[in-house]
């Protein structure tokens, strides 16, 4: 007969299995990069549906304010495009049949059903997939500013690598001057702020500058309001800043997401390709 | 008994070092996609003597498996193996047990159990663990096929080492 425990009792003991096998299932999903990604799409095909109907009934309760929030942003845009008209001396037809002419961008509205914020490395879901046109490797933006990235897509939801993810890299520039960065989150979980680096140190920056999109990937299109710069630094030894951003997007709220689909991504694609043939 | 203690520690220590120094140096790949890697560290755990609380027998496992596992960069992966294999040891040796029963100060080694009994014991319980280890790197069922070669392939090529090293030592408890 096998000696039986002295400290536990059974179920102590399947207890404490049950609690260090929760532990390294853990750590393997969190720290291993394979398997957090199947991880994160199989959540993804399985809660994506649940998570939707939860928060179809959530968002029922909520609805009074999204449509304000709404209606609020419809006007803000309406509004920039009337002026925009006004300053070029322009009928509002003609700016759509401009617009129609240099169709760049096209936005897909989705909603957020999922969204992290307290991991290392966090990520979203969206309600929609590759039935609306949405692919692997797409900026996705919110109202005052960006999203994420979108990583996986399945036919009806599609996941999005967070900007507090290690993995993001943004590229931005300091408005009106011109230089320009990347945008990374240094995992410190301050999701009010990211850090912009890669600005070579002899160049004058003032505290609350504004950092915007550049415009130089195919991801996000130039000139997206990102945050202002609160604090400025330079590491020793290094040429260039650590300069600290502090968001406008409350990422901790986005209930809309927009995804960018850019038309010219395919053609810049096969150009980048022809050119590292060389 | 303190000399049994000492003698499980340094063991213990002894085996983890040859799996980390040695045996995860080496990645045999002959067979393409499908290389074969060598654990010997289950024999770590898997010698420890009847009369360990069984507490101890997991938070050893999963101390030994965390070790391996920062080692070869795999968070999790052994460690959950490893408590797995010692939540099964139980029912293994519940269906080996001799006529007789066990004395409770022994250990599951060769030197006691001679060889069918610890071949048993030691291939089912070697191949707990890499099924499980390779269940988890992969991840999921739809690369069966390679979840079951690997596993195979591992399992031979450790278990000759794990018996090679059996025979050199030879403890008795």
């Amino acid at each position: 007969m096998l000696p039986r425990s002295k400290v536990f009792s059974e179920l102590g003991n399947l207890v404490l299995f049950l609690i260090l096998e929760g532990i390294s299932i853990y750590l393997i999903v969190s720290y291993n990069d394979s398997q957090s990604k199947i991880y994160q799409n199989t959540v993804n095909i399985i809660s994506g549906s649940i998570t939707d109907q939860a928060s179809g009934i959530r968002n029922y309760f909520s609805l009074r304010d999204q449509n304000t929030f709404l209606l609020n942003e419809n006007a803000k845009l309406k509004a920039r495009l009337f002026n925009l008209a006004e300053k070029e001396g322009l009928k509002t037809e003609d700016l759509d049949s401009i617009l129609k002419k240099n169709n760049l961008f096209n936005l897909v509205a989705t909603k957020v059903i999922n969204n992290s914020i307290s991991l290392r490395n966090n990520y979203l879901s969206l309600n929609k997939g590759t039935k609306s046109g949405i692919k692997v490797n797409q900026g996705v933006i919110g109202e005052n500013g960006i999203i994420g990235i979108t990583k996986a897509v399945n036919e009806n939801y599609t996941t999005v690598l967070s900007i507090f993810n290690s993995q993001t890299k943004i590229s931005a520039r300091i408005k009106d001057k011109g230089y320009f960065g990347s945008l990374v989150w240094k995992n410190d979980g301050d999701v009010r702020y990211m850090t912009l680096e890669d600005i070579p140190k002899h160049v004058p920056i003032r505290l609350g500058d504004t950092v915007e999109t550049s415009g130089y990937s195919t991801l996000f299109p130039g000139g997206i309001i990102l945050g202002k710069i609160v604090n400025k630094r330079i590491p020793p030894g290094s040429s260039t800043y650590e300069l600290k951003v502090k968001l406008y997007q409350d990422m901790t709220k986005i209930k809309f997401a927009y995804v960018v689909i850019n038309f010219e991504t395919p053609a810049l694609d096969s150009l980048y390709l022809q050119t590292k043939s060389l | 008994m303190n000399l049994a203690l000492l003698n499980n520690s340094i063991r213990f220590i002894l085996l983890l070092l040859v799996q980390l120094i040695i045996f995860s140096q080496i990645h045999l790949g002959p067979l393409g996609p499908y290389y074969i890697d060598i654990f010997v560290f289950p024999l770590a755990y898997l010698l420890l003597p009847f009369r360990t609380p069984r507490e101890f027998q997991y938070l050893l496992a999963f101390g030994s498996g965390l070790i391996v596992d920062f080692a070869l960069q795999s968070p999790g992966l052994h460690a959950g193996a490893s408590v797995f294999t010692m939540a099964i040891r139980p029912f293994i040796l519940r269906l080996l047990e001799p006529r007789g029963g066990y004395d409770k100060l022994h250990s599951p080694t060769l030197k006691r159990f001679k060889w069918p009994w610890f071949a048993s014991y030691m291939s089912i319980l070697s191949f707990t663990h890499i099924l499980f280890y390779f269940s988890m790197e992969v991840f999921t069922p739809l690369f069966l096929g390679a979840i079951v070669i690997k596993t195979l392939l591992s399992w031979f090529l450790s278990n000759l080492f794990i018996f090679l090293i059996m025979i050199i030592l030879n403890p008795l408890d």
